[in-house]
C-alpha cells in the first residue's frame, strides 16, 4: 500500500466518524440549527471543499442561509433565494458546475460567485418524503471536479439532514395537537386518563385525580400506579369484588378494541359505595398491539342509586306482570289503559269507563274513558277529596253509588247522564295512583261482584302504570344525562329568537351523540351548530363535550365556519380513538341578514321565508369532521328576508326504516311551512309531533331554530350598559347601514358617532349598577336616523379629568349631519344623530 | 391577552415599533395601553405604533394615545404615530386634530425618525 492510498483512506475514515457523528446528534434530536451547523462543517471536511453552506425551504417555498463557512454576508444576500430546481421537483439530482467561467446556465449569478472567489460550485439537493427541503452547497475556490463517490457522500449527509428537518416538523405538529387536546382534556367534567402498557398513569386530568381523590393531576400523575389502585376497593355492580384484570383500561390494553363497564368502588375507611361508569379504547403503538389505554371515566353515583331504588321496584312489578294477562300488554300506556277499560266495560256492561290519574297538586286528571267524547273526557280535572271520585280517592275505597242524582258530582258528564256508578282506587304498594271507575244510565247498575272484578283490573292497571312510569324515569334519567351537556335555555339575543329541542331515542338507556350550541360572537353575530358524533372509541356524550368546547375556542379566535371546521377536523383526525361527528355551523348576521355556513356530511339546513316557504341550504358541503385528514372546508353565504326562519336538526328527525330519505325531506319541509307562523319553541315541537314516532324512536333527535327578529325597516337595541356591549353595536350597525345603502365611509362614521353616543351611557352608568342602552336608527329620506336612550343625563365633563368627552362631541358633530342632545328628568337624555346617507 | 386587537413587534434598531391592528374601544383600551407599554424597552428614546391596520378607533382609543405618550414623556421617552392618508382611521384622528396632543406621521420610517431626531437633541441625563 503506498502513502498516498493510506493517506486516502485515512481521510475517508475521517469522513465516515464525522458522518456518523452527524447521524448520531440526528439521532440524539438535538436541535435543528446545531445539526445544520454539524452538517456544513461535516460536509466541507469530508469532500474536501473550501467553503460550503447549507439552506432550508422557509414556508415561502424560499431558500434561506441556515448554516455556512467562508461566505461573506453580501454574497449570501445576493444569492439567497435561488435554486436550480423547480420548488415542486420530487426527484432533484445534484447541479455540478465545475468551472463558473465556462458555464452559462449561471450566468446571471456569474459576477457574484466570481467576485466571492469561487470557481466552481455544487448543489446537493436536501430531499424529504413530501419532495424539496433544501440545498447543500459546495464551494472550490478553484475549479474542481467531483467524483461519483464525493457526490454519494454529501448526499448522504444531505439524507441525515432531511431526516431532522422531518422529525422538527412533525415534533411541532405533535405539540399543537397535543396542545389542543391538553386543554379540551382539561375542559371535560370526565375523569380521563392514560394508561401504558404497564398500567402506569401517563396522562391524567384535574377531573380524573379529583375521582381518584388526588389534589390534582400532577399529584395523581407522580404517585405510584398501585398506590392509585391500593386507595380502593373495587367492586362489580353487584357489590362482589372484581378482578383488576376486568377493568376497561385493562381489557383494551390486554387486546378488546373497547371496553366499557359500571365499576362500584369504596375508598378505604369510607362506607358509602361510588360508581363509575368506565369507558377505554386502545392507542396502538408502532407494532400495532395497543401501547396506551384511554380511559374516560365519570362519576354516576347519583344516577346509580336513583336506578338502584327503580331497579328493586321492577323486581317487584315483574314477578306479579307474569300473573298479568297477556292480552293486557300493549305497546304504550294509553292503548294499554284504554284496552283495560274496553275490557271492563263490556263485562259489567256498563255504559263508560274512565280512568283518571294522581297528577300534581293532588288532583285526579282522566288520562282514559270510553263510551265518553274524548273531548268531554280528557279535560276533567278533580281534587282529591271532593266529588265522587276524590272521595275515593281520598279514602281509597271501593264504592258503589245507586242513583249518582243524589250525589255530589265533580264530572259535567256524570251529572248530565245521571244513573249508576262503581268505582276503586288504583293503588300500587299502598301508594295512591288513581281512581279507575264504570257508570251506567240505568241506575243499581253495579253489585259487590262488579266491584271484586273492577278491583282485580284495578290491580293491574296500577302495574301497568307504574311500570311505564319507572321506564320513563329511566329514559329520563339517560337524557338528563345528555342534556347536561346541552344548553337548556338561550340568553336573548338582540336580533334573533332561538329554541332548541333535544329527544333522546326510545330505547331510553342509550344515550346518543347529538349535540348543539348557540352563542354570540360579540359583534352582534350569532354563531349556531348541530352535530352527530358517530363512531366508537371514547364514547359519544364526552366526545361530545370535547368538540363543543373545540368549537367554542376556536369560534372566539377566528368565527368562521370553514377555518373552525377545518382545526376540528385536524384535531379529530390526530386525536386517539376512530370518532368523527356531521356537523353544521353556520354564522348568522341579523343585522346584515346573511348565514354564513359550512356542512360536514350533516343533514342540509332548512329555511323558511316569511310566506312560509322552505328551502335547504345545500351549498359548502364537506365529509364529516374526523373521517378524512386533510379535508377541505368550504363556507358560503346566504341573504336571509326579514323574519326568515333556520331550521338545523339531526339525521334522527329524517331518517326512517320505512319511507326513502326524500320522502322525509319533504315531510319535514311541509311540517315546517306549517309551523311558519309559530314561535321558535313551537315550531321545534310542532315538527317533531309531525315527524318523530314517539313509540319507536330508533335515533336521538336534536333540533335548533333561529328566527331573524330585527325589524327590516329600522334597528332597535337594548342592550347592557357594558363596554362589551359597544362591539355588538358597531356590529349592528354595520349590517343594518349597508342594507339601506351606505357605504364604507357612512359605515364607519356611524360606528364612530354612535359609538361615542354610548359609550357616554356607559362610562356614566359605571358604578351605579345595572342600566341600560337604547339604540334606534330607522332609513328616512336620503339618510338615516339614529337615537340613543339611557336614563340619565348627558355628561360633557367626566369628573375624574378635563373634559374627556370632549373629543367624543368633537366627533360626533363631524361625523354626523345633525346632532341633538336632550335631557329631561323623566325621560333621561337622548343623543339623535342624522347623517345623509350614500349622497 | 388583550382581545380583539393584534400587536405585533416590528424590526428596528433605534426605537421599539409596534403595529396594532384590530378594533380600540373603551372595552379595550386600558388593555391595549398596559399591552403596548409592555413593549418598550427602557433604553428605547420611544415607540412609533403603526396604526395603517387599526380598523377602528374612537374617543376611548384617543384618549388611549394621549395617556400613553404623557406616561412615556415622564420616562423621557416619545411616542409617535404612523397613520397613513388611506389608514381606516386617518379622518377620525385628524378631526380631533390628533396631530396636536401626539406626533402622527404619514409611515413608520417617518415616525422613527422623528424620534431619533428629538433623542439627539434630547439632554442627556446627569
Amino acid at each position: 500500500m503506498t502513502e498516498i492510498s493510506a493517506a486516502t483512506s485515512e481521510s475517508d475514515r475521517h469522513a465516515l466518524e464525522a458522518l456518523y457523528e452527524l447521524t448520531a446528534a440526528v439521532a440524539r434530536a438535538v436541535a435543528l440549527e446545531d445539526v445544520c451547523r454539524e452538517a456544513v462543517r461535516v460536509i466541507r471536511s469530508a469532500v474536501g471543499v473550501d467553503r460550503a453552506a447549507l439552506l432550508i425551504v422557509d414556508e415561502g417555498g424560499v431558500m434561506r442561509f441556515r448554516a455556512w463557512e467562508g461566505l461573506s454576508d453580501t454574497y449570501r444576500a445576493r444569492t439567497e433565494g435561488h435554486s436550480p430546481w423547480a420548488t415542486d421537483e420530487t426527484s432533484p439530482m445534484p447541479v455540478v458546475i465545475e468551472d463558473i467561467s465556462e458555464d452559462e446556465s449561471l450566468a446571471e449569478l456569474r459576477d457574484i460567485v466570481t467576485e466571492e472567489g469561487i470557481a466552481a460550485l455544487t448543489f446537493i439537493p436536501i430531499v424529504g418524503p413530501g419532495g424539496l427541503l433544501g440545498k447543500f452547497m459546495l464551494y472550490s475556490d478553484s475549479p474542481r471536479v467531483f467524483a461519483d463517490d464525493e457526490l454519494m457522500l454529501a448526499s448522504m449527509i444531505a439524507a441525515s439532514v432531511a431526516v431532522a428537518i422531518g422529525r422538527r416538523e412533525i415534533e411541532a405538529r405533535l405539540r399543537a395537537s397535543r396542545d389542543q387536546l391538553a386543554a379540551i382534556f382539561s375542559a371535560v367534567a370526565d375523569g380521563i386518563t392514560v394508561l401504558d402498557r404497564g398500567g402506569r398513569f401517563v396522562l391524567a386530568n384535574d377531573a380524573a385525580a379529583k375521582l381518584c381523590g388526588f389534589e390534582d393531576a400532577k399529584e395523581m400523575l407522580s404517585a405510584p400506579p398501585d398506590l392509585v389502585i391500593e386507595r380502593f376497593q373495587i367492586l362489580d355492580e353487584d357489590g362482589e369484588p372484581l378482578d383488576l384484570d376486568a377493568l376497561p383500561a385493562r381489557r383494551v390494553l390486554a387486546g378488546e378494541p373497547y371496553a366499557e363497564r359500571v365499576v362500584r368502588y369504596r375508598r378505604h375507611g369510607d362506607d358509602d359505595d361510588r360508581w363509575s361508569h368506565v369507558k377505554a379504547a386502545p392507542v396502538p403503538g408502532p407494532d400495532d398491539e395497543p401501547e396506551f389505554a384511554v380511559n374516560v371515566f365519570r362519576d354516576i353515583t347519583n344516577e346509580r342509586r336513583e336506578h338502584e331504588r327503580s331497579q328493586l321496584a321492577f323486581t317487584r312489578i315483574s314477578r306479579l306482570e307474569r300473573l298479568a294477562d297477556a292480552a293486557l300488554r300493549a305497546s304504550t300506556l294509553d292503548e294499554l289503559l284504554e284496552e283495560l277499560l274496553v275490557v271492563v266495560r263490556s263485562l259489567l256492561g256498563s255504559d263508560r269507563a274512565t280512568m283518571l290519574l294522581l297528577g300534581p297538586g293532588n288532583e285526579l286528571i282522566a288520562r282514559a274513558a270510553v263510551g265518553i267524547d274524548p273531548d268531554v273526557a280528557y279535560g276533567v280535572r278533580v281534587p282529591v277529596g271532593e266529588g265522587i271520585a276524590g272521595t275515593i280517592a281520598a279514602t281509597r275505597a271501593p264504592t258503589i253509588i245507586d242513583d249518582l242524582s243524589k250525589e255530589e258530582v265533580v264530572s259535567a258528564y256524570l251529572r248530565e247522564h245521571g244513573g249508576s256508578l262503581a268505582g276503586v282506587p288504583l293503588l300500587f304498594q299502598n301508594r295512591l295512583l288513581g281512581v279507575m271507575h264504570v257508570s251506567s244510565d240505568e241506575t243499581s247498575a253495579f253489585d259487590a261482584e262488579d266491584l271484586e272484578y273492577l278491583k282485580l283490573a284495578a290491580e293491574r292497571a296500577a302495574i301497568a302504570i307504574e311500570q311505564t312510569r319507572i321506564f320513563e324515569r329511566e329514559r329520563d334519567i339517560a337524557a338528563a344525562l345528555q342534556q347536561s351537556l346541552l344548553p337548556e335555555h338561550f340568553p336573548p339575543l338582540p336580533g334573533v329568537v332561538l329554541a332548541a329541542s333535544y329527544l333522546p331515542a326510545s330505547d331510553g338507556a342509550r344515550v346518543g351523540g347529538d349535540w348543539y350550541d348557540a352563542f354570540p360572537l360579540g359583534d352582534g353575530r350569532i354563531l349556531v351548530a348541530i352535530g352527530d358524533i358517530v363512531g366508537h372509541g371514547i364514547q359519544a356524550a364526552s366526545a361530545m363535550g370535547q368538540v363543543r368546547n373545540a368549537l367554542r375556542a376556536y369560534a372566539n379566535e377566528e368565527p368562521s365556519p370553514a377555518s373552525i371546521f377545518t382545526r376540528i377536523n385536524t384535531l379529530l383526525s390526530e386525536a386517539a380513538g376512530n370518532l368523527f361527528c356531521t356537523a353544521f355551523c353556520g354564522v348568522i348576521d341579523p343585522w346584515a341578514r346573511t348565514i354564513t355556513y359550512s356542512d360536514a356530511g350533516h343533514p342540509a339546513t332548512l329555511v323558511l321565508n316569511p310566506r312560509g316557504e322552505a328551502s335547504f341550504l345545500e351549498g359548502a358541503r364537506s365529509t364529516p369532521l374526523g373521517a378524512l385528514r386533510n379535508a377541505r372546508y368550504d363556507e358560503q353565504t346566504e341573504t336571509l328576508e326579514p323574519g326568515a326562519i333556520v331550521v338545523a336538526y339531526t339525521d334522527g328527525l329524517v331518517e326512517s326504516r320505512r319511507e326513502p330519505i326524500d320522502a322525509r325531506l319533504d315531510a319535514l319541509a311541509d311540517a315546517a311551512s306549517a309551523a311558519a307562523n309559530l314561535p321558535p319553541a313551537r315550531i321545534t315541537e310542532f315538527v317533531e309531533s309531525k315527524l318523530v314516532d314517539d313509540g319507536e324512536r330508533e335515533d336521538d333527535v336534536a333540533m335548533i331554530v333561529v328566527q331573524l327578529t330585527a325589524s327590516p325597516d329600522e334597528l332597535r337595541l337594548r342592550l347592557p350598559a357594558e363596554p362589551d356591549s359597544l362591539r355588538v353595536v358597531r356590529g349592528a350597525l354595520d349590517g343594518y347601514t349597508r342594507r339601506i345603502g351606505g357605504s364604507d365611509e357612512d359605515v364607519l362614521d356611524l360606528k364612530v358617532a354612535c359609538c361615542e353616543a354610548c359609550s357616554n351611557v356607559i362610562e356614566h352608568a359605571y358604578g351605579t349598577g345595572t342600566g341600560a342602552i337604547r339604540l334606534k336608527a330607522a332609513a328616512t329620506d336620503g339618510g338615516v336616523v339614529i337615537s340613543v336612550t339611557d336614563a340619565g343625563r348627558w355628561r360633557e365633563h367626566h369628573p375624574r379629568g378635563a373634559s374627556r368627552r370632549g373629543h367624543g362631541l368633537t366627533l360626533m358633530r363631524a361625523l354626523v349631519d345633525d346632532v341633538e342632545i336632550t335631557t329631561s328628568e323623566t325621560a333621561g337624555t337622548e343623543v339623535r344623530l342624522f347623517r345623509r346617507i350614500g349622497g | 391577552l388583550v382581545q380583539r386587537i393584534t400587536l405585533d413587534p416590528l424590526a428596528n434598531d433605534s426605537v421599539d415599533v409596534m403595529r396594532l391592528g384590530g378594533e380600540v374601544d373603551l372595552g379595550n383600551s386600558r388593555d391595549v395601553a398596559e399591552a403596548l407599554l409592555d413593549h418598550v424597552s427602557e433604553d428605547s428614546p420611544g415607540l412609533v405604533i403603526d396604526l395603517s391596520g387599526l380598523r377602528y378607533v374612537d374617543s376611548a382609543g384617543i384618549r388611549l394615545f394621549v395617556e400613553l405618550s404623557e406616561r412615556l414623556r415622564r420616562n423621557r421617552q416619545t411616542l409617535a404615530l404612523a397613520v397613513p392618508s388611506d389608514a381606516p382611521i386617518h379622518r377620525t384622528l385628524s378631526i380631533v386634530k390628533m396631530e396636536l396632543l401626539v406626533p402622527v406621521h404619514e409611515s413608520v420610517e417617518d415616525a422613527v425618525e422623528d424620534i431619533a431626531t428629538r433623542s439627539d437633541s434630547r439632554p442627556t441625563v446627569p
